[in-house]
């Protein structure tokens, strides 16, 4: 084959910028299965149905006249679905590739069309958004969007290259107050969580404000953070569990995260020092 | 083998495909497709409906070759189902050409090249190129013989060279 075909082929070779996801394409086999089931026939599947719901209704209600209702609940206990794989999903509001973000994403080559913001959190100067996207590697990348600054983009696996060590000292239009921190987690695919710092404060002696952003991986059930004072706070799982938490004071400052899985068994744990950081 | 006859392809076996050679049908689906959004509906549609027939693999033939199959023929059908949105997508790409992808040959201009290119040549092309799949292996996806394989390769190859010549002249 000449060169010159061959390089029109690579030059027309397409750029995968999605990953496999083996649940999606189990999903779509049911999805098409149930289609099948419901046009051959919805009204015998209805009626079935209210029947079964009625049986167990009746069940429900009148076992613990019989002294059964233990072992209803230990039938139901018993049902061993297959778990569905942990992934990460990257899912939230797509944002624009405009002023320093799209810089930020030209800069590092993701694929400015990919960009979702993840997850915000804290406010005024203090609010920090991680931003997802996908890499020309088709893999995911993040960066960090705050008012008037963006990181450049880095890759969630894989190793740490020399753009992404440059971003871990981005400097906010707010001097010292917005000396951002390195992602926690980041290059490790075994964690259950990633999460992002940014801290700071008024006096470059002491840390008096922190925001903490991050998204957990699918089989994380609760997340809670707990704060240098002993407090401790439930977060929320937002859509692709996307969490946030942000202390203005002393005492709400975040020590550490704790992971917890749907059995309330701890799977992860994060320990920060917030210690102010030579400019 | 004798069991597999009798019981279509298992469900591991089927995911164990597409992780390992997941990029190879996203990309060769991309080329048919021209977008790679379809793409990746045509793929996962694609393996969803190996997952509902695996009864139906007979094992003749190998489970890649079937996959394969199953893989071209829904991204020609994406293809054809989603004409607009391939072409919206590719007027955004060709909006944002990149000079890192090179000086010679915009990616646009060389995929519009080859998409000039009669289907099965086309598909031959990308199988052979893209997925790196032998002469056999693309005869069973493409349900064609060996020889059929060879002669369509040949004949991409000169209608390329042919279609370049006249770019550069």
């Amino acid at each position: 084959m000449e060169l010159e075909t061959m390089v029109a082929l690579e030059e027309a070779r397409p750029l995968i910028v999605f990953e496999p996801d083996w649940n999606d394409v189990l999903g779509r086999a049911q999805e098409a299965r149930t289609a099948r089931r419901s046009a051959r026939g919805v009204r015998r599947a209805r009626s079935a149905a209210l029947v079964l719901a009625v049986a167990v209704a009746t069940a429900v209600a009148i076992t613990p006249a019989f002294g059964v209702r233990g072992r209803l609940g230990s039938f139901f206990s018993l049902a061993t679905a297959s778990q569905p794989r942990a992934t990460w999903n990257l899912v939230g509001p797509r944002v624009a590739a405009t002023g320093q973000i799209g810089a930020a994403a030209r800069l590092t080559r993701v694929h400015q069309r990919t960009l979702r913001r993840i997850v915000s959190g804290g406010s005024g100067y203090r609010q920090v958004s991680l931003i997802g996207a996908i890499g020309e590697d088709g893999k995911p990348w993040l960066g960090q969007q705050g008012p008037g600054w963006a990181s450049a983009f880095f890759p969630l696996f894989g190793p740490v290259g020399e753009v992404d060590r440059a971003s871990w000292r981005t400097r906010t239009a707010h001097g010292w107050d917005g000396w951002q921190f390195p992602m926690y987690g980041r290059s490790d695919a075994h964690r259950v969580v990633f999460s992002y710092l940014a801290f700071g404060g008024t006096q470059k002696t002491a840390v008096t404000w922190a925001t903490l952003i991050g998204f957990a991986r699918s089989d994380v059930a609760r997340v809670t953070a707990v704060t240098v004072s002993g407090a401790t706070h439930l977060l929320h799982l937002g859509r692709g569990g996307g969490y946030a938490y942000a202390a203005v004071r002393p005492g709400e400052l975040p020590r550490a995260l704790r992971v917890f899985d749907k059995d309330g068994r701890l799977i992860g744990l994060q320990q920060f020092r917030l210690e102010p950081l030579e400019p | 083998m004798a069991d597999r006859i009798e019981q279509g392809a298992t469900l591991a076996e089927i995911e164990a495909v597409y992780r390992a050679d997941f990029e190879r049908f996203a990309t060769v689906a991309a080329a048919i497709c021209r977008s790679q959004f379809v793409a990746r509906d045509a793929v996962q549609d694609a393996f969803a409906t190996a997952v509902r027939k695996r009864r139906q693999f007979r094992g003749d033939g190998s489970l890649e070759g079937w996959l394969w199959q199953l893989v071209v023929n829904q991204a020609r059908t994406h293809r054809r189902r989603f004409a607009g949105r391939a072409a919206a997508e590719l007027a955004a790409a060709h909006a944002n050409t990149d000079v890192r992808r090179g000086e010679e040959l915009p990616a646009t201009e060389a995929a519009g090249l080859i998409a000039a290119l009669p289907e099965r040549q086309r598909l031959v092309v990308f199988l052979r190129y893209y997925a790196d799949l032998s002469y056999d292996q693309i005869a069973e996806a493409l349900g064609v013989k060996r020889g059929t394989v060879a002669a369509t390769l040949n004949s991409g190859h000169a209608s390329l060279r042919t279609m370049l010549e006249e770019v550069a002249g």
